[in-house]
């Protein structure tokens, strides 16, 4: 009994003495490191983000002609526009055009290693991303004193920490994706530049020319970066941090940008300005739901991530003090949740921004979590801190690397149990596993061949893309989806006048008659129109009592999509 | 640069002034508001009267949760039996009684927290104080649809106790009545409407992770709000049995679960009232504040409250107005703090101005320039104070404005019950009941003063505030029928059905008897939502043995205060009953 109560004395006396210890620490605890420190943390980040990319790898080596549909049309525009096609004359969509010859990338991919479209936009994506950690990495490495040098690793691992979620769902490639992964290495020489840290007059170019192509893409992003700016520069109004050499990259870039639209030709001017434009602007509420909704989403993945994200807003704003990484990163977070809600539909790359923003958050909030923690086992432990990184590093490779060995083998799995199909019917050799819409993708292969117009009309981008593109079938139209006509539809019938309501019917004609010339002139084996909202749009139109339907016969209706087959197709064996 | 260094220097005698601007601001804006609430007597919020309903039946000696069901906590039941009894003693409608009673408590809410802030003149973020207090102000202002209600009572309760937890985190002294007085209505709110507790818990864990001190934790008005909490919750003891054992194993659980599942009704455009707008201001004003953040040390708490408050309508999952009071206080607040952020920028930018005009007019001239320094500062500052009073009375004219146009015409009834009732619609024949185009224009047809009637639909409107308004009553268990929703969606997704499914029966056997024994002399049901749940515990059966279907009716205004609802807008049939059952 009497050693018992020794024991606990000197135990008692032990854990008194600890926490004198530990009033004794100064606080805020320092973000900087030491040198094995900063080598083992930075050792550790590359083997994290190659275990990430073996994890980005899988997906287009298994499945080279899964991509999701947004990306597809983007690429498949890229190819059109490389064939000498003219955006908003012979090809519409209403993304402003940065985007669609940035896409002209994977293109010039898959035909330098001969792979299909899809695999090498997926190879693009994960170069890109490369880049992104690659060069941002790097950049930091270079910052061997700064004060929160602790937070560097954790910064690139969770940021990364999207492209692997993207990379098991649809959105990988999104323009959110592609801004995001030009824009993080420009975001980090922007901060150590108004952080009083200099970056190279190289690499500030570099992620400055960079970042400009990814900023111009949508009006949102380039809002993103403005507000991120003006929040540094009312903080510490320094002109010279404000104008540094990417910044002005990027300005001048976008002045030529800027310059390029202005010097388009007149009819695609016209194309853009005076027809898609008016038409979105008026009508893009078509695919628009509830702000409950925009929260919610279609999946409780959304629900969480915005609970997330407030759960991760709000322990920044608690831990302001400890970081000047928070501050952007709350800005930018919120930036993107509104510029989420001002686009007004539940759509996932919307919300990619604030998504990312969130995860730089929850990397660096836990990462100065860990440093608290740590700074208090030494002061208590006195030991070298080898011992403690030795052990948090240990447990985090324990609890990541069984994940990605995991996942591999489940995508393998997956692969191997596939139906396959024959790239020969794609004009590649090999077999490779079904993509989606199988059915649909039946009915393309068997009625066309490889090079052959299709005419999708439909209410979203999908299925007709990725199917052409994934089929290597052209587009029978100008209008490579039908999202324009329930868009029209929309604007008609919630016209504030009755000018509005006259501009809405007329841009409706020509696009229906645009449809009739353009079946004419390249008269597609197969035409699929979308049963819902669509077949009865036309209907209303009397799109089908055109004289040219009269070559065309109606074969049934699969997946929802009504199929007409021009009357002289003979059969191909399938 | 602290606070303290960035405080632009407000001399003492332009505090005393300031003071009284603010504090004469609030009384003109709350008078704006007595004024619309005594010429719009019988203007409720909708949950409000349900709890006005209820509490009524509780003075008639009826036991909650026993005797009828409510999802409201029986704190804000017993608490609404004082505007009953009241309004049966001064023969004013229950709606006025209710609504001034909120507004004296919001009123004494925002003077409460003037006399915790103003006093302190010396203290160094003071120039944002009389900010401050005509923003809550304005707060309430906009609350003028909301007044009452469970949030809005709550956030009444929680702004001064916030304001005494941050100076008391941030090493003020607090008197002893400021503590103990602020933390009996914090503890009376954290009962009132359980979601506070996050609030003040959340509060609390960013104090404690950016200060990281302990001692302020267990300050004086969190151990008066645990005790006051704790004693409203023994009370619960004091509740009969049958309503302690309903109010545990059912409506508690269907609080904490109905709200988590959601269906596809919310999907389209206004499915839910769309109040962006406050999430765009609320973003802008935390995005202006962030770079100042040194300045106060208001904001941070004051963004962690908006935060909590995001939560807290994502939680609940109805998007209407009343969810987002919080977030409405918290932005208010905000824009407080951004705007004295600017003022002292400006102040700033201007003293720069005129320190290069002196310099620039120096040699001999030191004495008559720095008179015309005072002069010109003591004119820019009543300028700026005439535009601001300006500008904050201007903004709330317009907006009462509206919001008095929209009493207009979201209450349409006002015919029927200004006492007249003179039906200006037609009379009802078989085939053209479709005249009888509105909930308020049936009632009127098929009942009278003092009738039973009864609303099954999928959220309080149109029977709340209507009945209260219309002097019905309403018949039979169910008080409220958005509960069947809850609980078809808790029986959906619940990992307990079997639990949800007796809850059920038990419900839709006093339906059942309800509709049977014929006390309500119309009945309103939802076509699909309730609808189908009728059909599906088989009450449908009953309802047209005993009823007979006259017509249909919808809530045809726009989907935003005063009158908003979740989810489709379908059709709502109306039944009366029949001479002999079928």
């Amino acid at each position: 009994m009497t050693k018992l109560s020794d024991k606990l004395q000197a135990f008692w006396q032990s854990v008194k003495a600890s926490s004198s210890k530990l009033k004794r620490l100064p606080l805020p605890a320092s973000l900087a490191m030491d040198t094995p420190t900063r080598n083992s943390m930075f050792s550790f980040g590359c083997l994290l983000l190659l275990v990430t990319f073996l994890r980005l790898l899988v997906v287009p080596l298994l499945f080279p002609l899964q991509i999701s549909p947004d990306q597809s049309m983007f690429v498949a525009i890229g190819e059109l526009l490389l064939q000498g096609k003219r955006l908003y004359v012979d090809i519409f969509d209403v993304n402003p055009p940065l985007a669609f010859y940035v896409h002209m990338v994977p293109i010039v991919v898959s035909k330098i290693f001969t792979i299909p479209a899809p695999q090498a936009f997926n190879f693009s994506i994960i170069a890109c991303w490369l880049y992104s950690v690659g060069f941002g990495l790097w950049l930091l490495w270079r910052q061997a004193k700064h004060k929160e040098a602790f937070l560097f690793v954790p910064l690139v691992v969770s940021f990364s920490c999207l492209t692997l979620w993207l990379a098991q769902i649809d959105e990988f490639g999104q323009r959110e994706h592609i801004f995001l992964l030009l824009f993080f290495p420009f975001f980090i020489v922007r901060w150590l530049r108004w952080t009083g840290s200099e970056t190279g007059l190289k690499s500030a170019i570099i992620a400055g020319s960079l970042a400009a192509i990814g900023l111009f893409f949508k009006q949102y992003y380039l809002a993103a970066w403005l507000i991120l700016e003006a929040i540094w520069f009312m903080q510490n109004p320094l002109w010279r941090r404000l104008v540094a050499p990417e910044t002005i990259a990027c300005a001048v870039l976008g002045a030529l940008y800027g310059l390029c639209i202005l010097l388009m030709p007149q009819d695609m001017k016209d194309g853009y300005f005076s027809f898609m434009v008016p038409i979105f602007a008026a009508g893009y509420s078509e695919y628009g739901t509830s702000i409950m909704f925009q929260f919610i989403g279609w999946a409780q993945t959304w629900n969480e991530r915005i609970y997330l994200l407030i759960v991760a807003c709000a322990l920044g704003m608690a831990m302001l003090r400890y970081s000047t990484l928070f501050m952007p990163l709350i800005a930018f977070t919120l930036s993107g949740l509104a510029s989420y809600l001002l686009q007004g539909q539940p759509w996932l790359n919307h919300a990619l921004p604030f998504v990312a923003g969130t995860y730089m958050l929850v990397g660096i909030e836990a990462a100065v979590a860990l440093s608290v923690v740590r700074q208090y086992a030494l002061a208590l432990f006195k030991r070298p801190s080898g011992w403690i990184d030795i052990i948090w590093m240990a447990a985090l490779l324990v609890w990541q690397g069984p994940i990605g060995v995991q996942v591999i083998g489940e995508q393998m799995q997956r692969a191997a149990e596939a139906d396959k199909i024959d790239l020969a019917l794609v004009g590649y050799k090999g077999a490779v596993s079904r993509a989606d819409s199988e059915s649909l993708g039946a009915v393309v292969l068997r009625y066309t061949k490889i090079g052959e117009p299709v005419l999708f009309i439909t209410r979203s981008i999908s299925p007709g893309y990725p199917l052409l593109l994934q089929t290597k079938r052209a587009p029978a139209s100008r209008y490579l989806h039908g999202m324009l006509l329930p868009t029209l539809m929309y604007a008609s019938d919630n016209a504030q006048s009755e000018a509005v309501k006259a501009k809405m019917e007329k841009f409706k004609a020509k696009v229906i008659a645009d449809y009739k010339d353009d079946i004419r002139r390249s008269q597609p084996k197969l035409i699929l129109i979308q049963n819902t909202r669509l077949w009865e749009i036309l209907q209303n139109s009397k799109f089908m009592e055109d004289k040219i339907f009269k070559q065309y016969e109606f074969a049934g209706i699969v997946d929802d999509h009504r199929i007409y087959i021009r009357r002289d197709v003979v059969v191909a064996p399938y | 640069m602290n606070a303290d260094q960035a405080a632009p220097k407000i001399e003492l005698d332009n505090k005393a002034k300031y003071s009284i601007v603010s504090l004469a601001l609030v009384m003109v804006l709350f008078f704006a508001v007595l004024l619309i609430i005594y010429s719009n007597q019988l203007m409720i919020a909708p949950e409000v009267a349900l709890d006005l309903e209820a509490a009524k039946l509780i003075v008639l000696g009826k036991i909650p949760y026993g005797d009828f069901f409510s999802l409201s906590s029986p704190v804000a039941l017993y608490s609404a039996q004082v505007p009953a009894l009241v309004s049966k003693v001064t023969y004013f409608p229950a709606s006025l009684v209710s609504n001034q009673i909120a507004f004296v408590f919001s009123l004494f809410s925002v003077l409460g927290s003037a006399a915790i802030l103003l006093p302190r003149r010396h203290h160094r973020e003071w120039h944002y104080f009389p900010l401050l207090v005509v923003a809550l102000a304005l707060a309430n202002v906009l609350m003028l649809f909301q007044l009452g209600q469970k949030e809005h009572l709550a956030m009444i309760a929680a702004i001064p106790y916030f304001l005494i937890r941050w100076l008391r985190w941030n090493g003020r002294k607090i008197t002893r009545v400021e503590a103990v007085a602020t933390g009996v209505f914090a503890g009376f709110a954290s009962c009132l409407w359980y979601p506070f507790l996050l609030m003040g818990i959340s509060l609390e864990f960013y104090w404690l992770l950016s200060l990281r001190r302990l001692r302020p934790l267990l300050g004086l008005e969190v151990r008066v709000a645990i005790c006051t909490a704790a004693m409203c919750l023994l009370s619960l003891l004091l509740l009969p049995e049958v309503a302690r054992d309903n109010y545990f194993s059912l409506v508690c659980p269907l609080l904490s679960l109905g709200y988590q599942c959601h269906d596809w009704s919310v999907y389209g455009s206004g499915s839910v009232p769309e109040r962006r707008d406050i999430f765009y201001v609320a973003i802008a004003a935390i995005l202006f504040v962030l770079p100042f953040r040194n300045r106060t040390t208001l904001a941070g708490p004051v963004v962690v409250l908006f935060l909590v408050g995001f939560a807290l309508y994502l939680w609940q999952l109805k998007g209407l107005s009343q969810s987002t009071i919080p977030m409405i206080f918290a932005t208010s607040i905000l824009l407080a703090i951004d705007l004295g952020i600017a003022i002292s920028l400006a102040h700033k930018l201007t003293g720069k101005a005129s320190q290069l005009k002196i310099f620039g007019a120096r040699a001999g001239t030191s004495l008559s320039t720095s008179r015309l320094r005072i002069w010109k500062h003591s004119i820019l500052g009543t300028a700026s104070l005439s535009v601001f009073v300006l500008i904050v009375l201007g903004f709330s004219g317009i907006f009462l404005t509206a919001q008095v146009g929209k009493i207009c015409r979201s209450v349409p009834e006002a015919q029927y019950w200004a006492g007249g009732l003179a039906a200006p619609v037609a009379k009802v024949n078989t085939g053209e009941t479709d005249k009888l185009s509105s909930c308020a224009a049936w009632l009127n047809e098929f009942s009278h003063k003092g009738d039973e009637v009864l609303f099954l639909t999928d959220g309080l409107l149109p029977g709340y505030p209507l009945m209260l308004q219309m002097n019905r009553r309403p018949s039979g268990y169910l008080l409220q029928s958005d509960c069947l929703i809850e609980l078809e969606a808790c029986e959906r997704e619940s990992l307990q059905p079997k639990k949800f499914e007796e809850y059920a029966e038990k419900l839709y056997s006093h339906l059942n008897q309800d509709i049977a024994s014929k006390r309500a002399k119309i009945i309103f049901v939802q076509n699909f939502t309730v609808g189908d749940l009728l059909k599906k515990h088989k009450v449908d059966e009953t309802l047209h043995k005993y009823y007979e279907l006259k017509g249909h009716t919808q809530i045809k205004t726009a989907n935003e205060e005063p009158v908003e609802r979740t989810g489709f807008n379908y059709k709502i049939g109306v039944f009366v009953p029949r001479s002999q059952p079928l």
